[in-house]
């Protein structure tokens, strides 16, 4: 009994983050029918990645940021690629500068989301506008970026409850 | 053992290469997809099945709580505004009631005048509804997932209306759900008439609520709140479908808003008018 309470905790540990992104990612999939909302709702599931790939990156790597990006490809029905490469890029160069964030008071963190989430953004208009060759409407995607930006923290706090609930030195 | 210890060495190694190359792995990999995604229909079609069999399941148990809230929130503002539904339903039922009368009338003159011209009828049209069970928001989706797919009759291309006028269309039609894409969607292409004068133009989408005109002719002036309808010309939506009417002409950009509001979509009627246009010859899978 105990053995598998122990396999359960692992195997929790392991996916939990991965999960988190997926389920983030179908929740934004839903129809909320809130006015206006549909074309300016925010890509939820960049902040997890964000944050996983700056707090724990030994919990969520490059290839679980490739598989969520490619995930969002096809439930957002866009054209498959895109997303996978600006996670994986996003998750690439996080990784690269989180001693700048990680360890830092929050607003360092939020700022950087708000950088790199607007970075994040653009990029994606622009492949999806080369994509369709064509200009997609930019103002959607700021006000996008901006609800983005401001739900980080709820997020950030569901992010580090899930580090709380299975904290790493269990498996050192 | 020594086996046990090489294979672990290999694990080890294929591990450690792997995370030295992930990166240009990954990033070879999503171009690939990216280019191969536009060329080969396989692919694509291999992400659309992902979407209908794997995750429509899961988001119609997520879509539970949405909806309970969205029913209860309908049920109070409907019992708040029950005395005056009542009195405009009394005032349209005498209104339907005279046009009933009328449209009487003009069917029996139109099987006459049919009889007289020899005319042949269209196909009749085959109708499905369904709900929308995934409306993926953001400024670069403009695209909804059904619960109706092939199981019910639904097939690539038929069209998709909201009670108020023209949705969008089946782009991918699975076993059980499809997918629709928006007339907002930026690869969504319609030739379509102004009214009234009857000007042909084509309505794109650019993943906003308010799809442009193009290809308006040089001298054609329209005006705001002229009528756009569907032309019927490619051959796959049918004439006639209201679709909008123009918003605002503003440097030369004509937007036009949609009768439907996406926000609203929660039925659609999915209809096969026997069109098939330029799709005709696009293998359905």
């Amino acid at each position: 009994m105990n053995a598998l309470y122990e396999l359960a905790k692992k195997v929790f540990y392991l996916t939990a983050p991965f999960l988190l992104v997926v389920f983030l990612e179908l929740v934004g999939a839903l129809p909320i029918h809130m006015p206006a909302f549909s074309s300016v709702a925010p890509p939820l599931a960049l902040i997890p990645v964000y944050y996983w790939a700056v707090h724990a990156p030994w919990r969520f790597g490059m290839f679980q940021a490739f598989f969520s990006g490619l995930l969002l490809d096809i439930l957002f029905m866009l054209p498959l690629g895109i997303n996978a490469l600006i996670f994986t890029l996003l998750y690439y160069f996080l990784n690269r500068l989180r001693r700048f964030i990680a360890g830092k008071p929050f607003y360092v963190s939020w700022l950087g989301f708000a950088l790199f989430g607007t970075v994040a953004l653009m990029a994606e208009w622009f492949l999806v506008s080369l994509s369709s060759r064509q200009f997609i409407g930019f103002a959607g995607v700021l006000i996008s970026d901006v609800f983005m930006i401001v739900v980080y923290p709820l997020i950030a706090l569901l992010c580090y409850g899930l580090i709380r609930l299975s904290p790493e030195e269990d498996y050192e | 053992m020594q086996q046990a210890n090489r294979v672990k060495s290999h694990l080890y190694h294929v591990k450690s290469f792997l995370q030295r190359f992930a990166l240009i792995l990954l990033v070879i990999l999503a171009f690939g997809l990216m280019l191969l995604g536009k060329a080969d229909n396989v692919i694509v079609s291999v992400g659309q099945k992902v979407l209908t069999v794997v995750m429509v399941p899961v988001l119609e148990v997520l879509s539970v709580p949405v909806n309970a809230v969205k029913s209860y929130a309908g049920d109070v503002q409907e019992l708040a505004a029950l005395k005056e539904y009542n009195q405009k339903l009394i005032a349209q039922n005498q209104e339907m009631l005279e046009y009933k009368k009328q449209a009487k009338l003009l069917k029996s003159e139109n099987e006459k005048l049919a009889k007289l011209l020899n005319y042949k009828k269209p196909p009749k049209a085959k109708s499905v509804s369904a709900r929308v069970v995934a409306d993926p928001g953001g400024a670069f989706a403009q695209s909804i997932l059904v619960l109706a797919g092939r199981e019910d009759g639904v097939s690539k291309g038929d069209v998709v209306m909201a009670k108020d006028g023209l949705a969008g269309r089946i782009a991918y039609a699975g076993e059980k759900a499809s997918q629709v894409l928006l007339i907002s969607d930026v690869n969504s292409r319609i030739p379509v008439f102004i009214e009234p004068h009857g000007y042909r133009a084509v309505l794109i989408g650019d993943n906003t609520p308010k799809p442009q005109i193009t290809a308006l002719p040089e001298k054609a002036e329209v005006a705001v709140g002229d009528k756009v309808v569907t032309s019927g010309d490619a051959g796959v939506f049918p004439a006639e479908i209201e679709i909008g009417v123009i918003e605002s002409k503003k440097d030369g950009i004509i937007k036009v808003k949609p009768l439907v509001n996406r926000d609203r979509l929660d039925i659609v009627n999915i209809i096969d008018f026997g069109l098939k246009g330029i799709l005709e010859n696009i293998k359905c899978e």
